[in-house]
């Protein structure tokens, strides 16, 4: 699991240490992947929470906006890996 | 959002755990990317 977010890399450090965030935290300071991913609000530029799964193939197997339930994310992951 | 079957876009950026991160990075496995709006905010 990696997260991405506009915020600078000092700032995802400190979050991650407050947290006891184990996974990675990646600094889009410009937004382009954020624009890629289809997450930024198109006038507003914020970022829409969004969760995606991608299998190794590099292909969108899970999408949803908001909190994600867990259990779904690993449910499409493990129906993928089944096939 | 992306549609199921689409392919991931390409990245390339800075990651808090050291280094950078690439889409090809995480080939050949499962990935959850989470995008979310601000640090300190609920999920």
């Amino acid at each position: 699991m990696l997260a991405i977010n506009p915020a600078s890399i000092e700032d995802h450090r400190a979050f991650a240490n407050q947290r006891g965030l184990n996974f990675p935290i990646l600094a889009d300071r410009g937004g382009e992947v954020t624009r890629a991913y289809r997450c930024r609000m198109p006038l507003l530029g914020m970022v829409r929470r969004t969760v995606y799964a991608i299998d190794p193939d590099g292909r969108v197997i899970f999408a949803e906006r908001g909190q994600a339930d867990l259990k779904k994310v690993l449910a499409a992951i493990k129906e993928r890996s089944h096939d | 959002m992306l549609d199921i079957g689409a392919p991931a876009p390409d990245f390339d950026l800075e990651a808090s755990t050291g280094g950078r991160l690439t889409r090809h990075d995480l080939a050949g496995r499962f990935a959850v990317i989470v995008f979310y709006p601000k640090n300190n905010t609920p999920g």
